[in-house]
Parts: C-alpha cells; structure tokens; sequence
C-alpha cells in the first residue's frame, strides 16, 4: 500500500471513476483494493495492471446488471436479450468499443461544457435585480471614442424626467489599509449613494449608504466588500459599527457588500475589469454641488435604471435630445451622451469569443460524430458475413436490426455517462485555467439543459448508426434478389461521402486554427512604442504627500537605472480630454483636438524607453522653472499639425484651467515620443499629449522604476525605500510591464490556446477517418485491381486510375470545405488581429495539409495492391 | 422475476462462481477481495480480472450463499475500509452439491487415460 501523495491521488481517482458504477463505499474499497494489488506486482507493470483492473470494472457490472434484469436465465427474451447480445459483442470488440466511446465522451463533454459557460455566462450574467433594465450612460467624444461622464453630465441625466428610474455614479479609489500587521494595498470605489438600490443588490450585513452621506464633508464611512471581508476581517458580522483605518484615517463601517459589484474602476475603452481585487471597499462619492456641475474633467462612471415602462430606445433618444439641448447651450464641446445596456458593457467581448469556441466544438462534436459512423460503418461491413450467415439460418431481420440498435445505445448510454465527467471536469478546468475573469464562471455548472441537447444528439447519433448495419441487411437482401450481387457500389459511394465529409470538415477547422495562430504571432510581435519591459510599476497608496521624497530615495539606491513618477504606465490610458491649439480658431465644436491626457514625472520617457523623435522632452530644470511645457506623440502630430510646425505651438487645456487655475492651462510643446499603445497591442494608437506632473497638479501615486538588473535584494531595497520616506504608505504590488504585457496577451492567447486545441482534436479526428476510410477504399478495390493487371493492363496506369478515385472524394469535400470555410471565417474579422479572414497562406496551407494527408492514405495501399502478384489475388479471394 | 426453484438450486453454480467459491473456503471461509485474487491466481496459475472476482462475489451474495459487510481495517485514518465476504450454510451446501454432482458424472470414467 502506498501511502504518498501519487498513490493518494490514484486511489482518489479510480474511485471517482468508479463510483457510478458501484457506489461511494464499494469504489472507494475496490480503489485502494486495486492498489494493494498494484503494489503486490509493483513498477510499471502494477500501474499498467491498476488501469488496467479499473477499466474492466463498468463492463461487468452492465453485464451482471442485464444478466440480473433479464427475466429469467434460460430465456432470455426481448429487449433484455438484445442488450445483453449488444453488450457481449461490444466486449468482444474493445477496440472499437473505447474508440468509440471515448470519441463521443470527449467531444460531447466538451460541447456541454462550452454551452453551459455560454448559457451561464450570456444568458444569465449579472447577479443584480431586473439586469436588462440597466445601462451605462457614457460620453462619446467627437474622436467618435468613448469617455466617461462629467459630474455635470450626470446631473443633465439625472434632470431628464421619467426616463431613469434612478442614476448612479462611481469612481475607482485606492488606499492603504491600517492592520496590526501593517499597511496593505486595497482597490475600490467611490459610489454615490442609490448606487447599490440602482442595481439591485442588498448588502450581505448592515446598510447601504444614505443619501446624507453622499455630500461633500459628509460622515466618513465605508462599506467592506465581501472579500477583503472575509479576508481581513474573518467574516465578522461585528465589524458593523466599528472603525477602519483608510490612509490613516478612520472609517466607520456601516455595512459589507455582497461580491459581484463589478463595475466600480470601468476603464474608458478596455473591458470592465472583472476582478474581485478592485471590489475591497466602496465609500460614498462627496462630490460638492460645485463639482456637480463641473462640464470637465471626464471623472465619473455612471449606471442607471430604466423607469418603468422606459423602454432603452426611448432613453437613447432621450439622451439624443438632451445632447442636442446642451450643445444648443454651447455646452459639452460637441461630445455627445450615448447609453449602452448593462448586460452588453459585461459580457460584450466575451460573447463573440465564446460563441466562436462553442461554434468550434459543436464542429468538433459534428467531426466525431462523422467518425464514428464511420467506425459503425466499417464494423457493419466486417461483420457482413456474419450478417449474411445468420439471415440465410433464418434470423429475422427485425431482431437483428433490433440487436444493433441495442449495441448502439449501449455505446450511447456509456458515452453520455463519459460526457458528464468530461463536462463537469471541463468546466473546471476552465475554472482554473481562465487567465481572465469570466463574470459569473464560479456559478456555472454543469447545465441541465446543455446535457440534455448533447445527450438527444448522443442518442440521435446512436439510432442512426445503429440502423446502418440494419439497413444494409435490407438492402443487400433486395440486391440480391434483383441482380444477384453484394452492395460493393453502395458501399464504396458510402465511403466516399464520409471521407469528403470527413476532409470538408478538417478544412474548416484548419483554417479556423490557422487564423487565429498567425493572428496570435501578429498580436505578439506588434510594436508597442516603449522598450522597458523590465521596469516596475509601483503604485504606492497612504504616503501622505510624500511621494516625490520616495522617488528621490529610490533614484539613490544601487542598481536602480532610472525611476519616475507617473499618473498612468505606459500600458494604461485612464483620462481622456479636449484641448485647444493657440491661434487655430475652431471651425465648429465637433472639431475640437481631443487626446489621451498623460501627466508625467521627471526622468518618465527615460524610465520607460519611449523614443524622443523630435525635439526635447522637459529636464529637472524645466521641471523646477515656471515655464509650462507639453510634449506630443506623433498620432497627434500627424493628426493636428499636418504643415509641421508642432514644436512651439501652445496648446490650451481648459479642464485644467478650470480645475487648477488659469495659469495652469496653457503648455507649449517642446518636444514630439514615438507612439505608445497604451491599450496593448491590439488597439490602434491614438493622440496623446504629455504634461508635466510638476505644473499639472493631479495626484499622481504610481512610480516606475527601471533597474540595471532584476534582483531580489533590489525588491527589499525599494520596499525598505518607501517605509523609511512614509512608513504609512503601502505597495500593492511590484508588477514589470512585462508582466502587464502578458495581462494583454493573456486572454487572446488563452483563446487561441483553446481554439487551437479543440481544432487539433477535430483534424486528428477527420485526418484518422479519413486515412482509415480511403485506405479501405483502396483495400476493397485490391480484386478489380488483380483482374485488371491479369489482362495486361499498365501497372501504373492502374495506380493513377485507384489514387484518382480515392482522391477525387478528399478533392470534393476539401473544395466544398474551403469554400464552407471562406464564408465561415468572415464572422471571425473581429477577433483577428491584422490578418484578414481571407488569409491566403491560412487557406493554401489547410487545403495542401488534407490533400497531403489523403494522397498518403491512399499511396500507401495502392502501391502495395499494385505491387502483389494478381494471380495470387485472384486465387485469395 | 418468477425464477423457478431449481434455477436457485445448488446446480446454478457456474464455473467462475464455483472456483471464486472454493477460493474463499480455503481462505478461512470469509475475505474481502484482494485475496481472493490472489489465492485464484496463485493456485489456478494464470491471471484473474479482479472486476470479475468483484462481480461474482456481489452476485453470490445476491444468491445468498454469502453475507458481506464493510470493515474497517488498519489503524486510524477513517479506517481504510473493505467489503468483506463470508461463505454460509447455502454455500457450503452448495459446494458439496456441485462436488457430489461432479463426482457422480466422474464415476465410470476412472479408465479413459486422462
């Protein structure tokens, strides 16, 4: 008996195999019985012999249980005599029978599983009450990007009556959380009070927040999320009316938040970040009614409910009216408000990754069920002689159909057991494996519904393959008597089908996985506009204002290259804003500059390896003088200052003459950086102008910093840094670009991964059926073949003649593929990255790869029929 | 299921269930599986599917010629526990059925050179 973890987790697993065949108990005694027996023999041989032992456990007891259900040993009658011939003539061909099973279990488990994440995840995303009544209102700018609102903008919907039920705003917020232990990083939200009455959720203890605490000066008070609940507090409902320490100050908790409030740090174009991360605590938004009806910046997310009756066309045109109403007051510079349901702001690029991917399985599920047949098919013609034989002792065809049937179902019913062990560790495997979040993947089982379609295709597939070989009966008998002949013509048009099914399925989804791979290899080798990969990004909360003292401590410390403070990293775009270029009057609002707004510290561009291409970027001297000075990306160079001349030109920026005083809104560009996506690879460039964080007062808390080399000691030495300078301040994490980088990535590749791997499984599928089918097309011709060289015909002229006919199947069905595929990947446009879905290398190659593999599947044989002597052919059959 | 009662009678002993029977005699008369296997491999000299050893004694049981139960065995750790199957008096007779059956058929056939 082996006591370590490998044989703790092999018993585990057999007895999880086991147990629907014999119970909890009987598996879990069997399971380590089995090992006893295992150890006694030992080495390979003792595991191969483990499996082995597991796997002639579910034949046997079928077995016995028919033999226990059939009324009666002597006669056995009916049904249960055709089960029990059904399951001894599967026993006797193992082979086929896990071949077969196996196929179905895989590829009907992984249909099941892919729906009910569908189903799960699109049909049912949100835990809020009434979700298809809520919207995301945002801005459009008129770049035609999307931005959030401005406190003004939320109180012109707030105004509109009769439209929205009711109307909340959020921002993202972050701060160092007090501990015994110290201070730790925690991610949340400002709301304003009905947020979480707007969605429809209550809180898991105590309240939510009162309109009075939404004020500027109100009470300070916080709710926990459940999760930094649970981890920081034990789940202790007590916590209710007591303090916390946020940045040092305290905060009285009212209530805790159920988890799943997702939405709180919306980024203006990239997907919700569905993390529980950002979820630890929610305070109310103390706006002042100043701020209110602030038209600049663009600060707030906001989410509301349809009225009653309100149907979200009616508000969209609502919406409409008032934009037309604020521009009429020269309000908004041309931005217009624009809504989106709330279900698609969730799940909305999802919904076409994952349809894809079901739409690839159930291609996969079509594959095997295809081969399969084709395997029903082949057995039903092996067995023909002993179909023959029984018909001429008198059997009637009725109860031999009836037996194959049976045997089908048989097949069926142990597939469909497979498929929802398949399906449930599928799902979690996704559970486990996802890199991104999927809202609500937790929640999602096995889906009732999703078994219930793949197992009704399960048995479908049965019944129909079952009757083949009955068919065949009827159809040889018929045959017989009307030319005296068995169905060789039939049967060879038969085998052709499938292959050209098999080879039109395979081109398909080839040409699907080639896409997506070579889009794959694009998206990682795009140009990102920064070379520092190895630099840290820190965002430091709770350093009291202290923050340029810490980067000057971390600038000292050996080994460090270069280190800057910034607002966002080069991987991040979180503030969008309008701008004004002096002496350029505007020809009308919707032309007003509009671009990603950057405030930046000293040493950034450096610290970052983001390229100067054309004049300077500002130096510690400009950053300590009075002058006012921006620099540009090329993207806003090209887009605004087409007759050149960009170096010199004054920009106004009004949000910033608003917010921090007049003085603080003009810069003069003095120098011009190479573009950086700051969205990843995938989204385009866009205009972005830098200002910096010295004369462009926003609190700005992340520090990049750029070592000589990665080590250890550096980490400690940073870390030390920072508690020395502001021993209340807290870092959430030490992440490299790098590490942001494969953030980006990882979803794409994620999907590519599983694309990819559920394309293989169906082309080693088609390739098998069709290798095996037209290799036995060849096979059956090996006697016409003999009498055709006993007459003198040309040996190679006789090979051309059988390679052609078993090609010219695998030619058709590849061709009606290609042409299947060429409007199916259409679809895919969006999910590809700067490969077009007509990729011409993509197609090439599918269609030489089933070509290839069909001219293999029937060389090989042909050379070997043409090769034997034909008397000896002749004389063999 | 009208099973009649000579189908239940002693000479419904199959070859399989008669080995697995005797097996377990000579093992005291009551084991749980494993060495079961062990004594059919040991004295028969080829190899037994322990799936199929598992089966006949559940279907013996279900015959009445054995009781069986769950045991704990070895020390602590929830007891690892194993079915263990005792032979009973319809075994016994049974047995001494098939062999006083066997016996009779055998009588006479003592001069073939087998």
């Amino acid at each position: 008996m082996t006591a370590g973890g490998d044989g703790a987790r092999r018993v585990r697993l057999a007895s999880l195999l086991l147990r629907p065949f014999l119970g909890a108990a009987d598996a879990r005694a069997t399971a380590e019985e089995l090992d006893e027996l295992r150890a006694a023999r030992g080495g390979w041989g003792g595991e191969a012999f483990f499996w082995h032992a597991v796997a002639g456990y579910p034949m046997r007891v079928a077995l016995e249980w028919v033999r226990d259900t059939s009324p009666g040993r002597g006669g056995m009658d009916g049904v249960w005599r055709d089960v029990g011939f059904g399951a001894r003539s599967l026993a006797r061909s193992p082979g086929f029978t896990v071949m077969t099973v196996v196929i179905l279990a895989v590829s009907m488990g992984a249909a099941t599983a892919i729906f009910s994440v569908v189903r799960g995840v699109l049909l049912d995303p949100l835990p809020y009450h009434e979700p298809d009544r809520l919207v995301a209102v945002w801005v459009r700018g008129n770049d035609g990007a999307r931005a959030r609102m401005t406190p003004g903008n939320v109180t012109d919907v707030r105004s509109l009556n009769g439209v929205f039920a009711s109307v909340a705003a959020y921002q993202g917020s972050s701060a160092a959380l007090g501990t015994d232990e110290g201070s730790t990083f925690v991610r949340g939200g400002a709301v304003t009070p009905e947020y979480f009455r707007t969605l429809g959720v209550e809180p898991l203890v105590g309240r939510d927040f009162r309109p009075e605490e939404g004020v500027a000066d109100g009470p300070s008070v916080v709710m926990l999320g459940a999760a930094l609940w649970r981890r920081a507090f034990g789940a202790d409902a007590g916590i209710v009316g007591r303090t916390v320490d946020l940045n040092g100050d305290p905060f009285l908790v009212v209530g805790v938040a159920p988890s799943g409030v997702y939405p709180t740090t919306i980024s203006v174009s990239t997907e919700i970040p569905f993390t529980t991360s950002n979820q630890d605590y929610f305070l109310p938004l103390q706006f002042t009614d100043e701020l209110w009806n602030l038209r600049r910046p663009h600060i707030v997310g906001t989410v509301a409910r349809l009225a009653p009756g309100v149907e979200s066309t009616e508000a969209a045109a609502a919406l409409a009216t008032l934009t037309d109403r604020l521009h009429a007051r020269g309000d908004n510079d041309g931005e217009s408000l624009i809504l989106n349901p709330f279900v698609e702001e969730v799940v909305g690029d999802m919904r076409f990754a994952l349809l894809t991917l079901f739409a690839t399985v159930g291609l996969v599920l079509l594959i095997a069920v295809v081969n399969v047949g084709a395997l029903f098919v082949l057995r039903g013609e092996d067995r023909g002689s002993e179909i023959d034989v029984r018909v001429a002792l008198g059997a009637p065809w009725s109860r031999l159909a009836r037996q194959f049937l049976a045997e089908s179902l048989l097949v069926a019913v142990a597939a469909s057991l497979g498929a929802f062990l398949v399906a449930r560790a599928s799902i979690g495997l996704m559970r486990g494996l996802v890199p991104y979040q999927i809202p609500r993947l937790d929640d999602v089982g096995v889906d009732a519904v999703a078994m219930a379609a793949t197992l009704s295709i399960g048995l479908a597939v049965a019944l129909a393959f079952g009757l083949l070989p009955a068919w065949r009966i009827v159809r040889v008998r018929r045959d017989r008597q009307a030319r005296g002949h068995t169905a060789g013509r039939y049967q060879s048009r038969l085998h052709g089908a499938v292959v050209a099914l098999q080879a039109g399925l395979g081109v398909v989804v080839l040409v699907g996985a080639m896409l997506f791979a070579r889009s794959f290899s694009a998206l990682s080798s795009v140009e990102l506009g920064f070379t520092s990969l190895d630099a840290w990004v820190i965002p430091i909360s709770g350093s009291g204002g202290r923050i340029v003292e810490i980067v000057e401590r971390i600038r000292g410390i050996p080994g460090v290259r270069s280190a800057a403070r910034t607002y966002d990293h080069p991987l991040e775009r979180d503030w969008g804003d309008s701008f004004l270029i002096r002496g350029r009057p505007l020809a009308s609002r919707e032309d007003t500059p509009y671009g990603s707004l950057r405030p930046f510290g000293e040493g950034y561009f450096e610290t970052a390896g983001i390229r100067v291409v054309e004049g300077r970027v500002p130096d510690a001297v400009d950053f300590g003088g009075d002058a006012r000075y921006a620099v540009v990306n090329e993207s806003l160079r090209d887009r605004y200052f087409h007759e050149g001349g960009v170096l010199g030109a004054t920009i106004d920026v009004p949000s910033a003459a608003r917010n921090f005083g007049e003085d603080r809104g003009s810069y003069t560009i003095v120098g011009v950086v190479e573009d950086v996506r700051f969205l990843g690879p995938e989204a385009p460039s866009e205009p972005a102008f830098y200002l910096p964080l010295s004369h462009f007062p926003v609190s700005a808390a992340t520090v990049l910093v750029r070592p000589i080399e990665r080590d250890v000691d550096l980490v400690l030495s940073i870390r030390q840094a920072v508690r020395e300078v502001a021993p209340g301040a807290a870092i959430q994490s030490m992440r490299t670009l790098q590490d942001e980088l494969d953030d980006r990535l990882a979803r794409p590749r994620f999907n590519m991964m599983l694309l990819i791997s559920f394309a293989t499984i169906g082309l080693v599928l088609s390739g098998l059926g069709a290798y095996g089918l037209v290799g036995r097309v060849v096979v059956a011709r090996t006697r016409e073949i003999g009498v055709r060289m006993a007459l003198g015909a040309d040996r190679r002229r006789v090979a051309r003649s059988v390679l052609w006919g078993a090609l010219l199947p695998v030619l058709i069905g590849g061709g009606v593929g290609i042409a299947a595929a060429a409007v199916l990947v259409r679809g895919l446009r969006s999910l590809l990255f700067e490969i077009s879905p007509g990729d011409p290398v993509s197609f090439a190659a599918s269609a030489l790869f089933i070509l290839g593999v069909g001219a293999l599947a029937a060389l090989v044989p042909t050379l070997r029929a043409v090769a034997v002597d034909p008397a000896r052919t002749l004389r063999s059959d | 299921m009208d099973r009649t009662v000579e189908e239940d009678s002693v000479d419904a002993l199959g070859g399989f269930e008669h080995r697995v029977l005797l097996a377990l005699v000579r093992l005291g008369g009551r084991a749980y599986s494993v060495p079961v296997v062990q004594e059919l491999e040991r004295v028969g000299g080829r190899k037994v599917a322990p799936a199929a050893v598992y089966v006949t004694l559940r279907r013996l049981e279900k015959r009445g010629m054995l009781t069986s139960e769950m045991v704990p065995t070895g020390d602590g750790e929830a007891g690892r526990p194993r079915r263990f199957f005792a032979v009973n008096e319809a075994a016994s007779d049974a047995l001494r059925a098939a062999r006083a059956d066997l016996e009779s058929l055998w009588a006479g056939v003592e001069a073939l050179e087998l």
